[in-house]
């Protein structure tokens, strides 16, 4: 069964994938990919934070709280809340931007 | 009759090569529990490993209202029979269980991966030449129950609830304690070939995927191949040699809600593991403006408190 997941994620994945216009859009608009590799958002290759592919089997969200879409969504909205030591900036993202972000980012391949 | 013969002969030398072949390059000669088994044996061992336990744990049968919970009298439970090989969310091991091999993995890992069944199978037999014991016999079924829905609710556990539970009764977090910086320590010194072998013996890998060490494939922690070159540290600390080995020698001293535990290393060791860390990828251009700024950050974090 793993075997079988495992392999058609390399199936879809082989094919190209374009991320929905609306998370372009905020990515971009947003800056996210100044500071992360985002997966099929052309430009989002910046360095300073982790990249986020496979975001959904990370165990921790910002190496503090578990991984879930309330967790990650709280922390795009609002990294403090989360970690007060988090290099990540507050950039004013409202609840439903930071919802569709974490449900991108969370998706199964 | 005589063409069997050179069948048989030529099939026994074969076999006989083939054993010799895998003993040999599978270094099944060298026993020491320092050194790792090499990474297509792991991978094979692994290989056959779940397959095999995905096909016993069928037959596993839980109660049908199993669910994942973490109360604090199976948490105590938890730590107690579990915690000391396998460590918990921000807590780690015991010192003994980092020198194991394999390494007792870190169970919300392998919670994420593993069905409930599985997890029960583990409990419940222990895992044959891998120091994972046989609990069957040793705790009732229902504790071993109450274990598995714990070790599932493990990845929805933060470290400092699950520190919380485990101080239960008391209801006194322990909080991490609170140690001065580290000495300051020439990280150019550092030896990236020791790092790596400490890295190794103080379980880094069973948490990060590190290049150079075998292991399996885990989410725990952030991926180390490029940690090296990041522009921070845990998401916290600017990355400078200094804060890296500072980040290493006491990770819950820089964030109290890390879920990386204080695995005891020292300074020196630290700045080993930094140069393996270096040597993977090189550091963003620690310029010395960056290392006034860290100082800045650092009494900012300070003035937070």
């Amino acid at each position: 069964m793993k075997w079988l997941i495992v392999f058609s994620g390399l199936v879809l994945s082989s094919c190209t994938q374009e991320a929905p216009q609306t998370v372009t859009t905020l990515v971009n608009g947003y800056g996210c990919g100044s500071c992360h590799v985002i997966p099929s958002i052309p430009g989002a290759t910046g360095r300073t934070g982790p990249p986020l592919q496979d975001y959904q089997r990370q165990v921790y969200v910002a190496g503090v709280l578990p991984n879930t879409h309330e967790t990650l969504t709280r922390f795009i909205m609002d990294p403090q809340t989360v970690d007060p030591r988090s290099a990540m900036p507050d950039l004013g993202v409202t609840s439903d931007e930071a919802s569709l972000l974490a449900s991108y980012l969370r998706a199964e391949p | 009759m005589k063409r069997l013969w050179q069948y048989a002969l030529v099939a026994g030398l074969t076999l006989a090569i083939a054993g010799l072949g895998l003993f040999g390059f599978g270094e099944f000669w060298r026993l020491s529990a320092i050194r790792q088994h090499p990474g297509w044996l792991y991978t094979g061992i692994v290989f056959v490993r779940d397959t095999i336990i995905e096909l016993d744990a069928d037959d596993v049968e839980l109660p049908e209202d199993f669910a994942p919970s973490a109360d604090a009298e199976t948490a105590v439970l938890y730590q107690a029979n579990c915690g000391q090989c396998h460590g918990g969310p921000g807590v780690a091991p015991g010192e003994f269980a980092l020198g194991m091999m394999p390494v007792p993995p870190p169970l919300a890992g392998v919670a994420q991966e593993r069905s409930a069944k599985e997890i029960f199978w583990f409990i419940r037999n222990g895992l044959k030449m891998s120091g994972m014991p046989a609990w069957e016999g040793r705790l009732s079924r229902a504790q071993m129950l109450d274990l598995t829905a714990f070790v599932t609710a493990l990845p929805s556990l933060s470290p400092v609830e699950y520190k919380e539970l485990v101080a239960g009764a008391t209801n006194s977090p322990q909080l991490p304690r609170d140690t001065d910086i580290p000495a300051r320590v020439n990280v150019a010194l550092g030896d990236a070939e020791r790092g790596r072998l400490l890295m190794r013996l103080h379980a880094c890998r069973s948490c990060h995927e590190i290049p150079g060490l075998v292991g399996a494939e885990v989410h725990v922690g952030p991926d180390l191949s490029e940690a090296g070159s990041r522009r921070y540290i845990a998401g916290v600390l600017r990355n400078t040699p200094q804060n890296m080995v500072q980040w290493i020698t006491n990770p819950p001293a820089v964030d109290p809600l890390t879920a990386m535990p204080d695995l005891g290393v020292t300074p020196a060791q630290a700045a080993d593991m930094a140069a393996y860390l270096y040597q993977l990828s090189p550091p963003p251009n620690a310029s010395k403006r960056a290392e006034e700024g860290d100082q800045k950050r650092r009494e900012d974090v300070g003035n937070r408190d």
